[in-house]
């Protein structure tokens, strides 16, 4: 017996109701402006070739309401997509809660790389940018050590530096990082391993962002193409409904190009030799050593990210030498770790406190 | 949204709803304006341009919007007859079909000429792998000379077209190999829809969870491709021998700047490579003065701390006693 039955006036209904939603989504788009992200006040404190250090304004807390988090936090954030994903929403926030829960951060804002930086490699971004960024938020927060926190492939970069700079870093804080490239859930590494890179940076020089765009909509494309669009005129029925999803549609595709020399080298260490794995991790003139690592570390990944499984990112506990070593799962996906509902009843909270009660250790 | 364009939307929903009882009822009806002949009229004419973030969106929602009501208006035009499981899978897996080949078409952009010349075809393993574009390619990998027969000028040296014929052949096999596959994740779907359908705890009554369905079905049969080394291996010739064929059109364009006395991307990469090497040594150079700086200073200071340090007081001489 067939599951389906469909009844013509049924039909006639959902049409009217669909197309009704139609024109009440082309109505709402015609109310808004151009989308805002980012909103959470910030000052720049450093500025270098493309890169911008960002440093958030939090408002003083009334003394002895809270406590705070002495040492400051930085993020670094991956080199695909921008920032901002981290204050997409003024009340969804990541970032504007930590502040609210006393921690005092700062963000590396990567830009976005053009012809000139085609040639900008892994050193250039670990043993330098970063370095300085660490350097200025060292010496603009007046403290000797700071708290790091990686998110995704910003996350890798984290765990470079940290095993390669440890007296610089108090805590360490990965966030969707993929360690193990090779784990056999992750199709994103089985369809990379097979794109001769070298190619791809001689024909392309910088890569593409939205060729990157590409190869993440063809993980789910259907759910992430048809199905998506076709949702679309329930997600823009009333302003807020809609602006959520706009602001969320325009991260999704603003993707920097990604500076050749660096993709060649990301591609070849991580994706290819899986080279945390096997200990064989270089960074320009710097060995890298997982194991170096010896700072609390708090390892936080989504059950349901299909980018970097939750495999890839445990892989971690293996392989550094932190006796405090805590992995902190969250129900969601790559994104909705940072903009959910969970993120700011749970996450954010979780990590604010993972940071306080480790600031006097 | 205007008093104006209120009352032009509301007035086309109303002739939409009319003509779909019409097509239930079984009346013949006419075409009515579509969804975005109507949008683009109302554009033209308030000359009010929407951002180009909801524009975008707009136009993927609105062709999408045209295909979910073409195809609800086939299931009105059966008048009430249910479809049999089976043809109704097939006029489903049909119209999604459309729909993601056009995705296809896209993500695989392909090459100028073969684009052009493919423009007004369906993109199937026939289309790459038959017909006379194909035999000239063939030809032209093996004689290049058949460009430009005679006295003909032709601006392509014989290697270059030697080159971007087997390029294009090549090329063709990777993406007629992947649209195989791209069948296969088709048919995969197809067959898990069914038995999806033929579960008795499936219930299916609107065009949209069927939508939903057949999506679940799709990512599942998609994922058991993917993770086979045949999808992968196809995946990455079609993406490498696309590069390829970029890449040799880069060069033949980079000959013939380099003819007429520009200066070529070769160039300029090398030039940006010399730069960035400059920059890294210069960087080395600053940290190793820095770190010379640091300890001229810190010896600067140990020396002025030894400077204002009061002078050791001697021990009295003993007198020598006779």
């Amino acid at each position: 017996m067939s599951g389906i039955q469909f009844d013509p006036e049924k039909i006639a209904q959902e049409l009217r109701e669909f197309n009704e939603k139609l024109v009440q989504s082309y109505g709402t788009l015609q109310t808004l402006s151009e989308i805002q992200v980012g909103q959470t006040p910030k000052e720049e404190i450093y500025s270098e070739d493309k890169l911008k250090l960002f440093h958030y304004l939090s408002e003083k807390p009334s003394r002895g309401k809270r406590n705070r988090c002495k040492t400051p936090l930085l993020i670094c954030y991956a080199l695909v997509n921008r920032p901002y994903m981290v204050d997409l929403d003024p009340q969804r926030s990541f970032v504007k809660r930590l502040l609210e829960l006393g921690i005092d951060v700062y963000l590396i804002d990567w830009g976005y790389p053009d012809t000139a930086d085609r040639y900008l490699d892994l050193d250039d971004y670990i043993n330098y940018y970063l370095n300085h960024c660490v350097d200025q938020v060292r010496q603009h927060s007046n403290h000797e050590q700071i708290n790091l926190l990686g998110i995704c492939q910003g996350g890798t970069f984290s765990l470079c530096y940290t095993a390669t700079q440890p007296h610089k870093i108090k805590n360490l804080i990965t966030m969707v990082t993929p360690v193990d490239f090779h784990t056999p859930d992750n199709m994103l590494s089985h369809l990379a391993r097979q794109i001769d890179v070298d190619l791809a940076v001689e024909t392309y020089g910088n890569i593409p962002g939205a060729m990157l765009n590409d190869a993440y909509n063809a993980l789910m494309p259907m759910r992430l193409g048809i199905q998506k669009n076709l949702n679309m005129p329930e997600q823009l029925l009333d302003q807020a409904k809609a602006l959520s999803f706009l602001r969320m549609e325009k991260w999704i595709y603003d993707s920097p190009d990604q500076a050749g020399e660096m993709f060649r080298e990301f591609i070849t260490c991580f994706f290819k030799q899986n080279s945390f794995m096997d200990d064989s991790t270089r960074i320009g003139d710097k060995a890298v050593h997982l194991s170096a690592i010896h700072q609390p570390l708090l390892n936080v990944y989504g059950s349901f990210d299909h980018l970097v499984p939750p495999a890839a990112s445990k892989a971690l506990a293996g392989k550094v030498s932190s006796k405090d070593y805590e992995e902190y799962e969250v129900r969601s996906g790559h994104i909705g770790v940072f903009v959910s509902g969970k993120s700011q009843q749970q996450v954010a909270p979780h990590i604010a406190q993972w940071l306080i009660s480790h600031d006097q250790k | 949204m205007t008093d104006d364009f209120k009352a032009h939307t509301d007035s086309w929903l109303t002739e939409q709803i009319t003509r779909w009882q019409a097509l239930v009822s079984g009346t013949s009806t006419s075409q009515s304006e579509s969804w975005m002949d109507l949008i683009n009229k109302y554009q033209g004419a308030s000359q009010k341009d929407l951002p180009q973030q909801h524009a975008e969106l707009l136009n993927m929602v609105s062709s999408q919007s045209a295909r979910f009501t073409a195809f609800a208006e086939s299931l009105l035009q059966q008048q009430g007859k249910q479809p049999q499981i089976d043809s109704l899978i097939e006029k489903f897996q049909h119209y999604m079909h459309q729909q993601t080949t056009d995705m296809l078409s896209q993500q695989w952009n392909l090459p100028e000429p073969l684009a052009s010349l493919l423009k007004n075809q369906p993109l199937s393993k026939a289309t790459l792998t038959e017909g006379p574009l194909r035999e000239y390619l063939e030809k032209l990998a093996l004689n290049p000379e058949i460009a430009s027969p005679g006295t003909g000028h032709n601006p392509f040296s014989q290697i270059q077209i030697r080159d971007g014929a087997k390029a294009l052949l090549d090329y063709q096999n990777a993406l007629s190999d992947y649209i195989q596959q791209y069948e296969l994740i088709f048919s995969k779907t197809g067959e898990q829809l069914k038995q999806s359908l033929q579960q008795d705890d499936t219930s299916i009554d609107s065009i949209k969870q069927l939508h939903n369905l057949w999506v679940d079905c799709y990512e599942q049969a998609y994922a058991d491709t993917v993770f086979t080394d045949t999808y992968q291996e196809c995946h990455g010739r079609v993406s490498n021998t696309l590069m390829q064929v970029q890449k040799l059109a880069q060069e033949i364009r980079d000959s013939k700047l380099k003819e007429y006395g520009f200066v070529t991307q070769a160039e300029l990469n090398n030039t940006l490579k010399q730069q960035h090497k400059m920059r890294k040594q210069m960087r080395q150079q600053q940290t190793l003065i820095d770190n010379l700086q640091q300890q001229l200073q810190n010896l600067q200071q140990e020396l002025q701390q030894q400077l204002q340090a009061p002078p050791a007081q001697k021990s009295p001489r003993r007198k020598k006693t006779p």
